[in-house]
């Protein structure tokens, strides 16, 4: 008996440690976590849980429901530097660009003088994941000039908004204005939850529609009217190491895919955990999009009836893509280009494309691990220039019982001089996102805490979203799940890219078929 | 018939409907919260399972439309059955046999068993989300200690959550670590089983292994079969783990489970007439399974009286 208390006693020490082990070196994870600074922190997550953080940087997989010509920006050759020289030479002989630019700003204090103006004290909602002094700084304003008018700040985070606002809508409590995702305005306007802007739009002197970027501007609008005012963008880039560039004797970003290719494997040594690039299988459709435009493909054809990828440069895009994979660290197949951000500040990776958030990372929370030894620059091109582009856009709801005074609230939001203030940001906390209107975009005033933003700038007319100029079915994020899921086996070796493709096709017809009732 | 005007009968039944009525008002938060946020949803959740409900928008009559599509046009609803059929299938028996051996343990002659008892309900203890978050971190690829003291053994190193392959044995793990809870139950159900039965198995001539075998298991049989439809239930509806491991699915939708599919189909793609009609099916699912396993007590179930 007593042998066998024993025995019993070693197997439930045995068994206690087994249990106890995780919580063990849990412990000793957060101490080290907590000398180890910002690196720790990241790495400490689960690869996907913050998954859903990610919609705060990057558009979800479910590409934004929007439109855009397939000639990026008709007026390309009157880009942003352009018409930023006709007001500079024009209006001012002395005196910084800024102070001419502002010489042409609308009054803020009428807007809209048709509009009239509460006769009485209103409180109107608006409901962002957006705060912060500038945004305060900018409520102060609004409201001296328009005393009768109360904003009530509602907030939601990027994550939940969209979650949040169908729930109120349905509920019938929507908002009465709201700082949404660029992406969604043509679902909700689709919903009968919004209100169509243009006939406000057009008693304003703070909007102009031709003044937005085409493919903003294309998302703001539903069945050629306008139901949002686009407010910030951003675009796609290539973030690159200076420094291990310069060790591995490569001079400039690549420009090509020949050279992002050659440069990708020059910057591939596992024996020095370091890699190339970094791929993402739960992102797969989404960064799958610039290198198919690029290719000269297209996702679907442009009466919206066929999915168009397995034409040959859809599949000449999906094998490179996908054979990027060769140059990726494995690891980080599972994760996303928001939790794998460490993998870039640490050196581990070497060249890495996501939006201009990025940016704000690395010259933020990373900068003590990755210092000035990064860049940006526009995507590689192959038969062409093209590029993701995302935003944000003001909206107004129709439920909203005081539409005069709510579009007060947005135009003056959106009025120039304004979306520059958001834009810039304050020194401490520099905004990473663009506004989305031509004549601002030259502004230099923009760049002054994120110089590198310009290569962005540059991209704004080379953006493009899925649809090119067509009116998504609604089952399209079906089809785009299960591309993504595709790709992913294709990432993991489970499949060709030209199987992938070739599925991902039949799969995406059969449901296009189906919603369309064939 | 009663006459009209009888006094006696009438106080009565006006004193019964009196005493009724005040029972229905003292039960009337339970009765109102019952139809109303529940027995409602539920009916309307089967209504909805007929129709393209989509949140906003009004649902229209679409048959058994939902239902075909599930079973017929749907790939990815049977990727989220077969993974969690193999959760089940895996990690319930395991649960099982860990759970009565850490039981028999405990309720063997040990020094300090209060302390044991306490550590081993303590994962019990840590909400779900901290236990993925602490899971993902102990497996995380290259870095991890885990795969670190995998690498100083010499065995491979999987890829854990990252790897389509690995992902749901690293969820049965997890699963595992928090066996604490139907540990506490098996350990009441070995301290139901009559002394009497050992003394006697005793004087029989059997050892510590017959008595385990020939009396300890067959009694335990009634707590096995309460813990094996719960763990089963439990399994069937997976949901939170599988959430934050991989909101989206985790790799190649290894940790796609129902439930989370359904949730997604719900609450990401707003498609609530088919959700409402996977949650359907799973409840039919659930009910077969559970008589099954009820038809076939008959023949492994003991009670001691």
């Amino acid at each position: 008996m007593k042998v066998q208390t024993r025995i019993n006693s070693f197997y439930a020490v045995v068994a206690t440690l087994v249990l106890l082990l995780p919580l063990i070196t849990a412990c000793g994870a957060s101490k080290t976590g907590q000398t180890g600074g910002a690196t720790q922190q990241p790495t400490s997550a689960p690869p996907a849980s913050t998954a859903q953080s990610t919609k705060a940087a990057v558009p979800p997989t479910t590409a934004p429901a929007a439109s855009a010509t397939t000639a990026p920006m008709a007026s390309a050759t009157a880009g942003p530097s352009a018409t930023a020289a006709v007001p500079t030479s024009g209006a001012a002989t002395a005196g910084p660009t800024a102070t001419t630019a502002a010489l042409k700003f609308p009054p803020l204090s009428s807007l809209s003088p048709s509009i009239p103006e509460p006769k009485s004290p209103v409180t109107i909602t608006f409901e962002s994941w957006i705060q912060g002094a500038t945004l305060q700084k900018l409520y102060s304003q609004f409201h001296k000039l328009h005393p009768n008018i109360t904003v009530k700040f509602i907030t939601a985070t990027s994550d939940n908004e969209q979650d949040k606002l169908t729930t109120q809508i349905a509920g019938g409590n929507a908002p009465d204005t709201a700082y949404v995702d660029a992406g969604w305005v043509q679902d909700f306007a689709d919903k009968n939850a919004l209100v169509n802007l243009d006939p406000y739009i057009a008693k304003s002197k703070a909007v102009d529609p031709n003044d937005y970027v085409t493919a903003w501007r294309k998302m703001a609008t539903y069945n050629g009217h306008m139901y949002g005012l686009p407010f910030d963008g951003e675009t796609t880039g290539l973030f690159y190491r200076t420094d291990l560039f310069k060790a591995a004797g490569i001079t400039h970003p690549p420009k090509t895919w020949a050279e992002f290719k050659a440069d990708a494997q020059k910057l591939t040594q596992p024996s020095k955990k370091q890699y190339g690039f970094a791929i993402f299988a739960p992102e797969a459709s989404y960064y799958f999009l610039s290198w198919l435009w690029q290719a000269g493909g297209r996702y679907i054809s442009p009466d919206g009836k066929h999915i168009t990828l397995d034409t040959p440069q859809a599949k000449k895009a999906a094998e490179f893509y996908v054979g990027l994979r060769k140059y990726s660290p494995p690891d980080l197949y599972n994760s996303n280009s928001y939790d794998a951000r460490t993998a870039f500040a640490t050196g581990k990776v070497a060249m890495y494309v996501a939006g201009a958030w990025f940016a704000g990372e690395m010259a933020g929370p990373f900068k003590k691990d990755v210092k000035n030894n990064w860049s940006a620059a526009p995507l590689p091109c192959d038969v062409r220039c093209a590029n993701q582009i995302a935003g944000d856009s003001l909206v107004m709801f129709s439920q909203s019982k005081n539409r005069d005074a709510a579009w007060k609230w947005i135009e003056f939001l959106a009025a120039p001089q304004n979306m520059l203030t958001f834009n810039i940001g304050t020194k401490q906390a520099p905004g990473t996102l663009l506004p989305p209107r031509k004549s601002l975009l030259a502004n230099p005033a923009l760049y002054k805490y994120m110089p590198v933003l310009r290569q962005f700038a540059a991209m704004m007319k080379t953006g493009e979203v899925v649809g090119q100029g067509t009116n998504l079915p609604s089952s399209f994020f079906k089809i785009d799940t299960i591309l993504n899921d595709e790709l992913g086996k294709a990432i993991y070796g489970q499949e060709t890219a030209d199987q992938a493709m070739e599925n991902a096709t039949k799969q995406g017809q059969a449901i296009l078929d189906r919603s369309q009732g064939h | 018939m009663r006459a009209v005007g009888v006094p006696g009968s009438g106080r009565l039944a006006r004193r019964e409907v009196r005493k009724i009525l005040l029972g229905l008002l003292f039960v009337s938060p339970w009765l109102v919260g019952f139809l109303w946020l529940q027995l409602y949803p539920i009916l309307a959740s089967l209504y909805y399972s007929f129709t393209d409900y989509q949140i906003l928008g009004t649902p229209h009559w679409t048959g058994f439309a939902n239902y075909a599509r599930m079973f017929l046009h749907d790939p990815l609803f049977w990727v989220s059955v077969r993974n969690t059929l193999f959760f089940a299938a895996v990690s319930v028996p395991l649960g099982v046999v860990i759970g009565i051996a850490l039981a028999l343990l405990l309720n063997a002659r040990v020094r300090g068993l209060s302390l044991y008892r306490t550590i081993y309900y303590l994962p019990t203890m840590i909400p779900v989300v901290p236990a993925v978050m602490l899971l993902a971190w102990l497996l995380t690829p290259s870095i991890g200690p885990v795969n670190y003291l995998l690498g100083q053994l010499g065995l491979p190193e999987p890829g854990w959550l990252n790897d389509p392959a690995w992902a749901k044995p690293a969820l049965i793990l997890l699963a595992l670590w928090g066996v604490g809870g139907s540990v506490v139950i098996y350990l009441a159900g070995l301290q139901d089983i009559p002394a009497t039965l050992y003394e006697a198995a005793a004087i029989d001539g059997a050892g510590t292994w017959q008595r385990t075998w020939y009396v300890t298991i067959p009694l335990l049989t009634p707590t096995i079969l309460f813990n094996l439809v719960v763990g089963l239930i439990g399994a069937f509806q997976y949901f939170a783990q599988a959430y934050v491991a991989g909101a989206f699915g985790g790799p190649l939708n290894s940790l796609l489970f129902y439930n989370l599919y359904l949730y997604q189909n719900a609450f990401q793609y707003y498609q609530m007439g088919y959700a409402s009609a996977m949650a359907w099916v799973l409840l039919v699912f659930v009910l077969i399974v559970t008589l099954a396993i009820f038809r076939t007590t008959g023949r492994w179930v003991h009670y001691a009286r």
